[in-house]
């Protein structure tokens, strides 16, 4: 039953559309869910900047004809030319050399705040969580996006508001200050928050995608207002009677005219000028 | 190009042997299934014939066990078959000791015969609340007015909020 809501789910042309739009220029992957059998492929370096891309991966992957299902997800780096076009059959795939330099082609790398619940029934302490960091934020005037991933709650701002290098071998690079981010984050708000996610390959969940569990199925829905923070219940994201409007939605960047000069300046220097 | 002719170590050999794979174990053979561990680390590999691996393994045990008390010519961890003795610590540990001070008081090693292990479970699972911040927190028991109450402490020892309570 629940299987046939999956596929119906990912058959909504609104859906797919609202995956495939933040998929542009960025790397899309699909991995196995944690409880399912890890021995089948999951695969990384995919292409998908439009909804044939979307719809040959799909059936590549016997999405549809199998029960085998993946949870999608979309790199924080953007390329200036996205992933290479390759094929999808991995014998067939040379990615080495473009692996060893790729970060010359990064356009921008986001940060993101993951706040993970660990067990759905501590939802509520990482909604708090989520409530007290957006908070923070909204005094700096600091940009970001704010996404139910299924398990918690994603925070991430645009990378295009950060100047900094994105080579991992320079002293000064991005990774660094956004682990200090984090880490002053889980020092003064929530220990809530993930400090140990900063490289330059990392995945966040793909918002309109589905988190799926082995006794349930969230939707990774972005919270495009406070109000929808302020009274979060989990039974309404879950697949099983979900029904948010999802078409010509997109995302909220909330302070989109801010920056995050104070926010460097707090963890950096340590001083608040609020 | 004819195969070399295997030369069966000399005493002087075995004893080499012995003693090198002893100090790389730092001493913690106990068993055959651990004395295989690690004889397997550095003589795996050999190109020898199953009999002379067979025989010099045997050579070099008895050597070792000779020198060293304590060590049991049975397999006492079967499970993993000496393969991985974290497995069998896992499944035989019949006490976990998670304070470091009462793991060394106990003379307990990283393998140990009876079964105790480092395995350390992080106590701080359940989540509360301290000064507005979200922490992990335990349950405790303390007395107030001489009766035993559940409450919450954080890492640094503070009272946390009752989960249950909050919104």
């Amino acid at each position: 039953m629940i299987n046939q809501t999956i596929k119906k789910y990912y058959r909504r042309t609104d859906v797919r559309f609202e995956i495939v739009k933040q998929l542009y220029r960025r790397e899309f992957a699909v991995l196995k869910p944690s409880y399912m059998d890890q021995s089948k492929k999951n695969m990384r370096m995919l292409r998908c900047h439009n909804l044939n891309h979307f719809d040959y991966i799909m059936q590549y992957l016997k999405f549809f004809s199998t029960d085998n299902f993946y949870n999608f997800y979309k790199s924080l780096a953007t390329y200036y030319n996205g992933i290479p076009i390759q094929k999808l059959n991995y014998t067939e795939r040379g990615n080495g050399d473009w692996k060893q330099t790729h970060f010359k082609e990064m356009g921008s790398y986001d940060l993101m705040i993951d706040i993970d619940a660990g067990d759905h029934n501590d939802i509520q302490h990482a909604q708090y969580s989520a409530q007290i960091i957006t908070e923070f934020y909204n005094k700096l005037n600091v940009p970001y996006y704010l996404i139910f991933s299924g398990k918690g709650f994603h925070i991430i701002t645009p990378g295009n508001y950060f100047n900094k290098s994105k080579n991992i071998i320079e002293s000064d690079n991005i990774y660094f200050l956004y682990s200090a981010i984090a880490r002053y984050l889980y020092n003064n708000f929530s220990e809530l928050v993930d400090t140990g996610i900063y490289d330059p390959r990392r995945l966040c969940k793909l918002a309109y995608s589905l988190a799926i569990y082995d006794d349930s199925v969230y939707v990774a829905y972005p919270l495009n207002y406070y109000v929808e923070l302020d009274d979060f219940r989990l039974k309404e994201y879950n697949l099983n009677g979900f029904d948010k409007p999802v078409t010509k939605r997109g995302m909220m960047l909330f302070n989109e005219k801010g920056n995050v000069k104070q926010l460097e300046g707090v963890v950096v220097n340590g001083k608040e000028k609020v | 190009m004819a195969k070399k002719r295997f030369k069966s170590p000399t005493p002087e050999e075995i004893e080499r042997i012995s003693d090198s794979i002893w100090s790389d174990s730092r001493g913690r053979i106990v068993d055959r299934d651990t004395y295989d561990l690690h004889y397997d680390k550095w003589f795996g590999s050999e190109d020898l014939s199953t009999a002379q691996k067979t025989s010099m393994k045997e050579k070099v045990f008895q050597d070792m066990q000779s020198k060293h008390d304590g060590i049991s010519p049975e397999h006492l961890y079967k499970e993993a078959k000496g393969k991985d003795l974290k497995r069998d610590q896992k499944q035989t540990a019949k006490v976990v000791v998670t304070d470091p001070k009462e793991f060394k008081r106990r003379g307990a090693r990283n393998v140990d015969l009876e079964g105790l292990d480092t395995k350390r479970v992080d106590p701080y699972t359940i989540v509360g609340r301290v000064k507005g911040k979200a922490v992990y927190c335990q349950p405790v028991t303390i007395r107030i007015n001489n009766k035993p109450v559940e409450r919450l402490r954080d890492r640094r020892g503070r009272f946390a909020s009752n989960p249950d309570k909050m919104r």
